[in-house]
């Protein structure tokens, strides 16, 4: 422990803390704005400069860490003097027309229209208006005037990223978003770049984001003390009335999240404690907002769709279902509440009726657990695209480790974790156990994956003396049997994998869509490509199929509804309902218990579902003359109940190419193909017809796939390409 | 990229060595191009955002291709004094060029530099590290005729 | 350890100064051109060539001096050495045309010691400057090279090296004028074993050169210097950070590293001592806030050169969060003297508090442009005129500029103030690296202080709003005044801002930045009242308030200026007054140059005419 003296009062501070922090916990306010708890102070804006005794320059309490006997004065008339010309040299810089107007106070009500306008040029017309870190610091610190010439520096507001906006004219150079981007999420996609009066914050070259590595996650986003950086979506609505905390369902981690809401309407989605993914944080408000989305009850009369009432619904629907009693068959999505999929299973054996999942038959059971990683590791990222579909796993994973830990990717195509890993290899589709086996295994073995014996020993020596864990997502891999040197690491990117592996019977979509004794099918968050008639089709869900529809039941959306979810480590988290369900909708634990109610059904005991026999290997065909294009498939992650994400919400599809047919330059050349040209896909078992998308990552002789169910029934087999004259 | 490898193997890969890098990098395009900083980027693991923050902070470095012949001004106060400014105006009306640029013939980049410590020859022009003393604004006219005749 | 004498089988040695300066003005070919004559008279078992570091009086390159004859040649063209050769190597006979001639009337001075500028110097780190070739080792140690060294390693502790380089109170050379044996101490004091030493190099002042002259005329001197401090420090790893701007310095030390490792004098096991010290060189790339310690050393590191907020100071954790200690050039040269001769050798030289000498480049509107090494306490008014050579063309002297962007300027009335830290502070200026700028009745003090400030503007790195937008603020004030916009609340404007940035930047270069503003306003501050108040130039300098035009009373129709001018801005005809068109006039100043003489019709005035 130190004593040191602020202000005229002693203080003990511990061993490494600097003069800020003292002063925080003390109850002593030094103005800040590059300071952020969680990033390495930079002391750049000198707001929180400080005097010390025996020196002439003030320093920035920020970084300076406290000595014994240390006299420090935290708002001496010099201090404010020098930090009121700091900031006011920044608001030269800085749109500042309404900061130091005198008619500030009774502007209210013009404002609304022109906060519309293209051109911030002053804080009424700022998406950050009454939520700005620098308006706050100019009334604490009661500028009234700014004897500096104003520059504007007349950039661009860039808008072609998608998710949000960046107004450079706003930016003060505080450094927080490049701290935040390198230091926390270190996807390393911001820098200052130029210098003196040229610097600016920015990606390298200027290119878009999209191009830069960034994995829009928004955390820059909501560090940046002004409106430089705004979430588009929310950029008109004030300020947040209400935060109700709440899981995030749109993949297994469950993030906590903070839903914002402004008059009773969501505006934003945030993080409460850790980071979340760019679903967590922009994929929420737009989705409930959507204007798509359907919120009445519907039945088919007559050909058309019309909006009847719940009851006359339900009745309807109960009626269908008990006709069909036997010969229903239910699907449904794993991004429902606990209690949700309960009702359905329930409702599924008072109906007798076959109930599937999207999870695939072959895919390993495990539950995560970061605490069972230990020591010296070495990771294997197999077919999955950390970065992609489990950021904030890998943050978690990369801050445990720091640079200690080695990864090598494995993945017979694109992965965007080659941005970071120490190695990356391409092994041919399907040879990934055999390549896993040669680099682990110290006997000579085979090499089927076409990697080079270089390659080989550059791994072999990356991974000396470690332990190796071998990460993937379960639908995209399968290990090959029990390993002494490689501990599999199954990731289930679907919420509540474990309860419905544990609980629901092992029937996928697409077993089930084969039987031919169903006749009615009740879509619960599902809605897969059909490929025959059925003679009733009841959806539950937030927007409409793709096909016609008998029934249409309107559910809560999550963030709507209150429950519980099983995230990817087995822990059991709570969902919030933090505001009411849009229009007439519902959530599915109401829909479910009335439905039970109405066709007075009673609730028989769940039967416990059979072991599944997960995790068989998938005999990957090898191309042939007529079928010359290896498919590789991927599961598409970013999805809410029946649809991609990209179907649904403008910005996903630009970041995920995912109802797209990757392919690099050469393969698309030989077919005369360009970005955007639509081809037909035909293997031996599937057709389908998608627009091309070509990167010089994906290998030759090989096209690549996001598969969401909504897509229908595409095998991972051997494709050709055919044009559409 | 085989003369890229060779420079990141004198420099054994080491990140810390990006500036030596970038400056042998020079040395043989004249200028950074992007793809080369893609190559290193990937090579070293250093994301591009850092390579071209540091290509941009340090005024050695030019990402734009750079003119057949480098024409550096010195600026620094003993050549001020000996009126530097009016020999960088001249050379700027001559080339029809502003400083930092290069003609369209690709011909000449004009660039200045603050100091190259030769003093005594002030005001220096320095064309292709070939440094011209004493070169007042009357003499511009007669320098850049020599290097316009050779190219002739 | 190995002594070898300079070799005594050739009765004369021509030394041709090889520094950036002479190498500009084409001294390596004079080189070759020497050694052809000597061999086409036959006289190269007689006589050698060499080519050494700079020798100081870069103003009258390409130089040749005579050894042992002690006679010195200057401004040497090709064309005068078959007559050189001939003369003074053949017959014996010095040639009185080559020599240095203080003034045209005046009779010629055939030795180099009786020549002002260089009698008047006391040359201690330049001590080997112009007499060895730095390309060979043995030179050096032929004059007592690597001595101190031995005796540091193998005679000192590490606490005696430091209680002497205390004892001779030798300070920073690179500005701030920090005890050099305290600041070692800092370092020694710190825990842990692996620390680093770094040399730096960075020579941003505009105007200064010494460091380069050092690392090009006597590379070992500093090598030295770093291995007695590595010893002292208890360092392993030591690196040299030269400006790219300076590619003979870095050749040079290159070399001169090599050969150091090859006479085991660096690197493992220092003369069998078991102490093992490697020294890297590392190569800035035109960023003069790299000069700051804590941007260097991220420069080092590999990144952009952004200063950090001190404490922690770089003896703390500097160099990959290492204890870490910078010292410039001039500084590490001084130490192997002081070891060798013993510190109170050392500071019987200089003042009370500014002991030893310093190396001041002497540059600008002075006779005798170059490098000088003084005593601390001699009188500028000594430098300028009495090694100088006073200013050319008869013009009256106006100021000095010290401490470069982070100094000041001196005037006319304290040309008796004598040179060292405390009393250059007090005048408003600074030591600084020593680069000493001297300005005549011709310079415009505003543009001067415009000047600096822009120099500053670019050079800033960025990262605080003080100094990124502080200075440029202040450009844009001194920007208005120089063309004619200066409002009479500027200065007091321009002082607010001043005394803001000083206090509130974050690093050094932010909080000297308005030094230059501040002490011309202090000593020149009419020169600013008369561009606010009478929009008018008295140095006759600033574009906007000047206009050149053309005495009718002078002019001889001689049509020269006509044809020279760019801009087709001057008309007459032949035997005719001729007049300059003001709207088309850009000032380039072309004319002026080209008027004859005999005419020196054109003129210059302020404030401008319509």
């Amino acid at each position: 422990m130190i004593n040191i003296t602020i202000n005229g009062k002693r203080m003990r501070a511990k061993n490494g803390e600097t003069i800020l922090e003292i002063a925080e916990r003390s109850g002593i306010r030094i103005p800040t704005l590059c300071y952020h708890k969680d990033l390495t102070p930079f002391g750049g804006c000198r707001l929180c400069i400080v005097e010390v005794k025996g020196r002439k320059i003030p320093l920035t309490a920020c970084t300076l860490i406290a000595e014994e006997g240390m006299v420090i004065k935290t708002a001496t008339p010099r201090l404010q003097k020098l930090r009121r010309f700091t900031l006011q040299l920044i608001l030269s810089e800085h749109p500042n027309a309404c900061l130091v107007c005198e008619r500030e106070s009774d502007c209210a009500n013009f404002q609304e229209c022109i906060k519309k306008s293209a051109v911030t040029f002053g804080c009424k017309s700022c998406p950050q208006n009454d939520n700005c870190e620098l308006q706050d610091l100019v009334h604490e610190l009661d500028i009234r005037s700014i004897p500096f010439q104003f520059r504007y520096r007349d950039l661009e507001v860039e808008r072609h990223d998608p998710f949000f906006d960046r107004d450079y004219n706003l930016c003060i150079l505080c450094g927080r978003c490049i701290r935040m981007c390198d230091e926390i999420r270190q996807a390393n996609t911001l820098q200052f770049h130029h210098r003196g009066p040229d610097t600016m914050v920015g990606t390298a070259f200027d290119l878009p984001h999209l191009e830069s590595g960034c994995q829009f996650c928004g955390a820059c986003v909501d560090v940046c003390p002004t409106g430089a950086l705004r979430d588009r979506f929310s950029r008109y609505d004030k300020p947040p009335d209400k935060s109700i905390k709440t899981s995030c369902m749109l993949c297994s981690i469950g993030c906590a999240l903070n839903i914002n809401i402004t008059g009773g309407k969501m505006t934003c989605s945030t993080p409460r404690n850790d980071q979340i993914c760019v679903r967590g944080r922009f994929g929420i408000a737009p989705l409930v907002n959507h204007p798509k989305r359907i919120t009445k009850p519907m039945i088919r009369k007559g050909g058309q769709l019309v909006e009847v009432d719940w009851e006359e619904a339900l009745e309807f629907a109960g009626k269908k279902l008990k006709e069909n009693r036997n010969r229903t068959g239910m699907l449904i999505s794993p991004q429902l509440t606990t209690g949700a999929i309960d009702g359905a299973r329930s409702c599924a054996h008072s109906l007798g009726a076959r109930i599937a999942t999207p999870i695939s038959l072959h895919s390993l059971p495990g539950i995560y657990k970061l605490s069972q990683i230990q020591g010296q590791v070495a990771f294997f990222i197999v077919n999955t695209d950390m970065v992609g579909d489990f950021a904030v796993l890998l943050l978690k994973l990369r801050k445990k480790f720091k640079d200690k830990a080695v990864f090598i990717v494995i993945d017979a195509t694109r992965n965007s974790s080659a941005r970071f890993a120490d190695l990356v290899l391409n092994p041919r589709p399907g040879t990934e156990n055999n390549l896993i086996r040669i680099l682990t295994d110290p006997r000579k073995i085979l090499n089927k994956s076409g990697i080079p014996a270089a390659a080989i020993e550059t791994a072999r020596s990356l991974l000396k003396g470690r332990k190796i864990y071998a990460l993937f997502n379960a639908e995209n891999f399968i290990p090959a049997g029990p390993s002494k040197s490689v501990k599999p690491v199954p990731l289930h990117s679907h919420v509540n994998a474990e309860k419905i592996m544990k609980n629901v019977p092992n029937d996928t979509y697409g077993t089930l869509l084969k039987d031919k004794k169903i006749e009615c099918l009740y879509l619960i968050g599902a809605a897969p490509k059909l490929n025959r008639k059925y003679n009733t089709l009841i959806v539950q869900d937030l927007f409409l199929p793709d096909f016609d529809c008998d029934v249409f039941l309107p559910a809560a959306a999550f963030v709507e509804t209150d429950g519980s979810i099983i995230d990817l480590e087995g822990k059991k988290k709570q969902v919030r309902k933090a505001l009411e369900p849009a229009g007439k909708s519902r959530s599915d634990e109401w829909i479910l218990a009335n439905l039970v109610r109405v066709m007075n059904s009673k609730l028989k005991r769940s039967v416990r579902a059979k072991k599944s026999k997960n995790g068989q290997q998938k005999k990957l065909v090898r191309p042939s003359a007529k079928y010359p294009l290896q498919l590789v498939i991927r599961e598409n992650t970013y999805g809410y109940r029946s649809k991609p994400l990209s179907a649904i919400l403008k910005g996903f599809d630009r970041m995920r190419h995912d109802r797209y047919l990757w392919l690099n330059e050469k393969t698309a050349k030989k077919c005369g193909l360009q970005d955007g040209t639509y081809v037909n896909v035909v293997s031996r078992h599937a057709g389908f017809k998608l627009p091309v998308k070509i990167d010089p990552d994906i290998p030759d002789k090989t096209a690549l796939l996001y598969y969401h169910p909504s897509m229908g029934y595409i095998p991972e087999e051997p494709v050709r390409l055919e044009c559409i004259k | 990229m085989t003369k890229i490898k060779t420079i990141l193997e004198k420099y054994d890969y080491k990140k810390s060595r990006i500036i030596q890098i970038l400056n042998d990098i020079q040395r043989i395009y004249n200028y950074l191009p992007k793809h080369v900083l893609e190559y290193v980027s990937r090579e070293l693991r250093l994301p591009l955002s850092n390579i071209y923050s540091i290509a941009t902070f340090y005024s050695a470095f030019s990402l734009k291709p750079r003119g057949k012949h480098l024409v550096t001004v010195c600026m620094g106060t003993a050549c001020h004094v000996r009126g530097a400014p009016a020999v960088l105006s001249r050379l700027e009306e001559r080339l029809k060029i502003r400083t930092g640029n290069t003609t369209e013939d690709n011909q000449f980049t004009l660039k200045t530099v603050n100091c190259l410590g030769a003093c005594a020859l002030a005001p220096i022009v320095v064309i292709d590290e070939e440094y011209h003393g004493q070169t007042t604004v009357n003499r511009v006219d007669t320098l850049l005729n020599k290097y316009a005749k050779e190219e002739n | 350890m190995r002594k070898k004498k300079i070799n005594r089988e050739f009765r004369q040695h021509l030394l041709v100064c090889a520094g950036t300066g002479c190498v500009a003005n084409h001294s390596f070919e004079i080189k070759e051109e020497l050694e052809k004559e000597i061999v086409r008279k036959d006289l190269q078992d007689e006589i050698q060539v060499v080519t050494t570091g700079c020798q100081g009086f870069c103003e009258r390159g390409p130089i040749v001096i005579v050894q042992p004859d002690g006679i010195f040649y200057q401004r040497i063209k090709k064309k005068d050495i078959p007559h050189l050769v001939e003369e003074h190597l053949l017959k014996g006979r010095p040639v009185n045309d080559l020599m240095y001639v203080p003034a045209p009337e005046e009779r010629p001075v055939p030795k180099m010691m009786d020549i002002d500028f260089f009698k008047h110097q006391r040359l201690i780190i330049l001590r080997n400057r112009g007499r060895l070739d730095p390309e060979n080792i043995e030179e050096y140690i032929g004059f007592d090279g690597y001595k101190a060294m031995e005796l540091a390693l193998t005679k000192m502790s590490s606490e005696e090296i430091i209680r002497e380089v205390k004892r001779a109170g030798l300070r920073g050379r690179g500005g701030a004028g920090f005890p050099t044996g305290k600041k070692w101490a800092l370092c020694r004091k710190e825990p842990g074993r692996i620390k680093y030493l770094i040399c730096n190099g960075d020579e941003g002042d505009p105007g200064a050169f010494m460091d380069r002259s050092v690392l090009e005329a006597d590379p070992h001197s500093v090598i030295e210097g770093m291995v007695i401090g590595a010893k002292a420090i208890g360092a392993h790893q030591g690196f040299v950070y030269v400006r790219s701007e300076y590619p003979l310095a870095v050749k040079r030390l290159k070399i001169a590293l090599e050969q150091a490792e090859a006479y085991g004098l660096l690197g493992e096991n220092i003369l069998g001592t078991g102490f093992n010290f490697h020294i890297d060189v590392v190569q800035g790339a035109g960023a003069f806030v790299c000069g700051e310690e804590t941007a260097l050393i991220a420069s080092i590191e590999g990144r952009v050169g952004r200063p950090k907020q001190r404490p922690p100071y770089p003896s703390q954790a500097g160099l990959w969060g290492k204890p870490t200690n910078i010292n410039n050039v001039e500084t590490w040269a001084n130490v192997p003297m002081i070891i060798l001769r013993g510190a109170k050798w050392f500071s019987s030289i200089g003042t009370e508090t500014s002991r030893g000498t310093k190396i001041f480049s002497l540059v600008g509107k002075i006779n005798n442009t170059g490098l000088v090494e003084v005593p601390m306490g001699i009188t500028m008014r000594e430098i300028i005129y009495d090694i100088g050579g006073g200013i050319p063309q008869g013009k009256e002297f106006k100021a000095v500029q010290t401490g470069g962007p982070s100094g000041g300027c001196i005037p006319k009335k304290m040309l008796d103030l004598p040179i060292d830290y405390e009393s250059l502070t007090q005048a408003g200026s600074m030591m600084g690296s020593g680069g000493m700028i001297v300005m005549d009745e011709d310079t415009c003090m505003v543009d001067v202080a415009r000047y600096f400030l822009n120099f500053t503007q670019e050079e800033s790195c960025g990262k605080c709003p003080p100094c990124r937008m502080g200075t440029k603020h202040m450009v844009y004030i001194l920007d208005r005044i120089t063309q004619g916009s200066g409002m009479p609340e500027d200065i007091k404007l321009l002082e607010s801002i001043a005394e803001n940035v000083e206090l509130a930047s974050l690093c050094g270069l932010g909080q000297t930045a308005p030094n230059p503003v501040l002490t011309t306003l202090r000593y020149f501050r009419d020169e600013y009242l008369a561009h606010i108040n009478e929009k008018r130039c008295p140095a006759l300098v600033c574009k906007t308030l000047i206009s050149y035009v053309i005495d009718p009373q002078l002019c001889g129709g001689c049509t020269v200026c006509a044809k020279k001018c760019p801009s087709n801005a001057i008309s007459g005809e032949p035997k005719k007054i001729y007049t300059i068109d003001q709207a088309k006039c850009t000032k380039c100043g072309i004319c002026i140059t080209v008027c004859p003489p005999k005419f020196n019709a054109v003129k210059k005035v302020s404030p401008a005419v319509k």
